[in-house]
């Protein structure tokens, strides 16, 4: 059988586009974006979460203009929950109704999502706020995309596996995130219930430190009988909310006064920058305390940081001096890589900390690392959280734990140490690099 | 008439009396429910009623009497009206996953027959008495945060469809449509254990109709497909993780026992936790709860073999 020259082409075209047609709905698919944008594809989730990076064009069959009412005809039926939430929002209310095409186009065949710089329009002060995070660096609202697509776990993993982080990492790009569709309600976002979906967890148990202080036992008690239609200032709830403390006065910058970096890494609370950010706190406080006990509470958040941390660098120089040795299992060598981390194909190394990048590894490493990972990120932030929400209590147990858990940790290096140098030669490598989920994940990306 | 008091008041006796046996019936146990604002709280069986002098038994049953013309059922009572008043209902619990030793109408309904006995039944505390594990997933969503945050301001006397609340509640997604046979059960497509079953294409659709009373169909399927891939990705790291433990026990029966702990008493919990967390939508189950953790138990299986491959002999 002979080809034409034409067929031949054609052929070949089509063998090129067709990993593309099997691998990657091309129409929710796109380049990754940050850093490491050139090493990873988004999942069709990834437009819901960053609608302005990620665009997906609408695919309803309805063709037409619609205006203001025409919309909720067809909604109120199709959709009966959000037409509700909306009618009860203060979009519906007044003589100016803000109906559905101020957000989201008036176009069915181009209909797109809101983003903040939408909800700007109306709202000027409100972004401009929330954009002025920006200077703070992390850990901000406003940047929490910008940490997530570039953080090399993110990048590494399939991307339905990590779809979790952007449900929560969207507070830099929707508003939604705190005033819930489509009622957007103010006075829903002031309720401490508002933060718990992403202020929940091992990493940060915002919500149960809060719950477990004095602050948040008055709040579970009390909480449902007060108005929450009173804007957050001095004086109009018995007890600070999260949002009370945080983003006091309603202001949607949090991040001026983000000073212990949720407890990830250690900080000098006595650097100048600091000093001003700690300033910030004694005011916040300073509505309902005297300045003696104020400095008192920080004097002992100093203090349980201080603890902490000599805790964590006793069991991380442990580890450190293992990995001199050449002592953990598994070496660097030994282990999978990052697709984007050219340098350790000659250069492995085990990370170590913050500062060397443990956070993103906390998988493809041995389960020693992997424990100082769980004291480091999990039990260490929730004394962390503990201390600085008021819940001594919690604080206490916590540290509890960091004992028993470095004192595990200390038994099982030394365990590590005696047996790393009997150890006999074997090809160990496979047992690292190879596995359904391990070839699974260094394909997709 | 007096026939009829007779009947009840010797009802309401036995039914407060067995309430003694509390601990040995899980029948009378799953009956308690706690109540949510504007909800009447059922009349629950009492431990300590054996103490309880007659004047009071009087008092509560004239009260009760009084209070609503309630009646307080036993299961048979029920079935005894509603399997012909509500065929296609009591078919439907016969045949469906509540249809178990222990539980029977009265476990969510409670029993006083006062006309809230539907109400009841649709909050969440109606629910959580059975599925304690459900609520860490269900708390933290945006779902259960709404729903908090009502406190109890929904009607619950309206239909669990066209998005009567302001958020869904259990019962809003899992007896979608009031159907008793749970067949809204948001089953992900694949498990960690058994491959994909044909036969519940009807309920993955299903699965997706009380989302679409506020959300587009566009969305609900791209968050269902993608939790279905993200619950896959938790079986292959399973069934890695199986694989592992299969080759430690073939080197290293003993050192295969801490493995195979590891594997089912933390790992299947987390692989849950996945799944919890694609249903609930909660991003704490989907990833810390759920692959983070896996992560973990996996390089401390494979931690495991590790050792045993490089122990020296003898070692």
């Amino acid at each position: 059988m002979r080809f034409s020259h034409r067929q031949v082409v054609i052929g070949f075209c089509l063998l090129l586009v067709w990993p593309m047609w099997v691998w990657g709905d091309s129409s929710a698919s796109f380049r990754g974006t940050g850093e490491y944008g050139g090493s990873w594809r988004s999942d069709p989730m990834h437009g819901y979460w960053d609608p302005l990076t990620y665009p997906r064009p609408e695919s309803s069959k309805v063709k037409g203009v619609f205006q203001g009412e025409e919309c909720l005809e067809c909604h109120a039926t199709l959709t009966p929950g959000i037409v509700q939430d909306w009618r009860a929002s203060r979009h519906a209310q007044g003589s100016h109704p803000v109906f559905c095409p101020s957000c989201h186009g008036q176009d069915h065949e181009k209909l797109f999502f809101p983003t903040p710089e939408t909800c700007g329009r109306c709202h000027p002060q409100r972004l401009e706020q929330v954009e002025d995070e920006k200077r703070y660096g992390f850990p901000s609202h406003a940047l929490a995309m910008e940490r997530v697509v570039d953080s090399k776990h993110f990048a590494d993993k399939p991307k339905a596996e990590v779809a979790a982080c952007l449900q929560c990492h969207s507070v830099a790009t929707k508003c939604d995130s705190c005033h819930t569709r489509h009622r957007f309600s103010a006075a829903e976002a002031r309720r401490p219930e508002a933060c718990v979906t992403c202020h929940s967890g091992p990493p940060h148990p915002d919500d149960t430190s809060y719950f477990a202080s004095p602050h948040g036992v008055r709040y579970l008690k009390e909480g449902n009988g007060w108005d929450w239609s009173k804007p957050l200032r001095r004086g109009n709830y018995p007890v600070p909310t999260c949002a009370g403390c945080h983003m006091k006065d309603g202001n949607h910058q949090v991040a001026d006064k983000a000073l212990w970096k949720f407890g990830i890494r250690e900080i000098n609370p006595e650097t100048a920058e600091n000093r001003i950010k700690r300033n910030r706190w004694v005011k916040v406080c300073g509505d309902c305390h005297p300045s003696k006990v104020i400095n008192e509470f920080f004097h002992t958040l100093d203090e349980e940081r201080g603890s902490a941390w000599k805790k964590l660098y006793t069991v991380e120089k442990i580890l450190k001096n293992l990995r001199s040795d050449g002592l953990l299992l598994p070496n660097a060598a030994d282990r999978p890589l990052y697709p984007m981390d050219w340098l350790a194909r000659w250069f492995p190394k085990e990370r170590i900390g913050f500062l060397e990048g443990q956070a993103s590894a906390f998988y493809n490493v041995g389960a020693l690392e992997r424990d100082y990972f769980d004291l480091w990120y999990f039990t260490n932030t929730g004394a962390y959280k503990g201390m600085a929400h008021g819940a001594k209590k919690m604080a206490t147990r916590f540290h509890g734990r960091m004992v028993e858990e470095s004192h595990a940790i200390v038994v099982e290096a030394d365990r590590v140490r005696t047996l790393g140098k009997r150890a006999k030669k074997s090809d160990i490598k496979p047992l690292w690099t190879e596995g359904e989920y391990t070839r699974y994940n260094r394909d997709h990306n | 008439m007096l026939i009829l008091l007779r009947h009840i008041g010797t009802r309401f006796l036995d039914s407060r009396f067995r309430g003694n046996d509390e601990a040995e019936n899980p029948l009378k146990k799953s009956s308690v429910i706690p109540a949510k604002a504007g909800i009447q709280r059922p009349q629950t069986p009492n431990s300590k009623c054996d103490k309880v002098e007659l004047k009071w038994i009087l008092a509560w049953l004239g009260a009760g009497l009084m209070a609503a013309g309630a009646a307080v059922v036993v299961a048979d009572d029920c079935l005894r009206c509603h399997q012909e008043r509500d065929r296609d209902l009591v078919i439907e619990w016969r045949t469906g996953p509540h249809n178990r030793p222990g539980v029977d109408c009265r476990s969510c309904h409670g029993e006083r027959h006062d006309g809230s006995m539907a109400a009841r039944s649709r909050t969440n505390d109606a629910c959580l008495g059975c599925h304690p594990r459900v609520v860490g997933s269900y708390r933290t969503s945006k779902h259960g945060v709404l729903v908090a945050i009502e406190g109890g301001r929904d009607d619950y006397s309206r239909s669990l469809s066209d998005a009567h609340y302001r958020s869904p509640t259990c019962a809003y997604c899992h007896l979608h449509l009031g159907k008793h046979g749970m067949s809204y059960r948001v089953e992900a497509k694949a498990s960690a254990l058994r491959p994909v079953q044909v036969d519940i294409t009807n309920r993955l659709d299903q699965r997706m109709r009380p989302c679409r009373d506020c959300h587009s169909p566009r969305f609900v399927e791209t968050w269902f497909a993608t939790g279905d891939r993200m619950v896959e990705i938790g079986g292959m790291k399973m069934r890695e993780a199986m694989a592992v433990v299969q080759e430690i026990s073939r080197r290293d029966p003993m050192a295969a026992l801490k493995a195979r702990i590891i594997l089912y008493r933390s790992m299947l919990g987390h692989l849950k936790n996945v799944k919890l967390g694609v249903g609930h939508q909660s991003p704490d189950g989907q990833w810390w709860h759920g692959q983070a953790a896996l992560d973990g138990d996996l390089l401390r299986i494979k931690s495991i073999l590790h050792e045993v491959l490089v122990r020296p002999e003898g070692g």
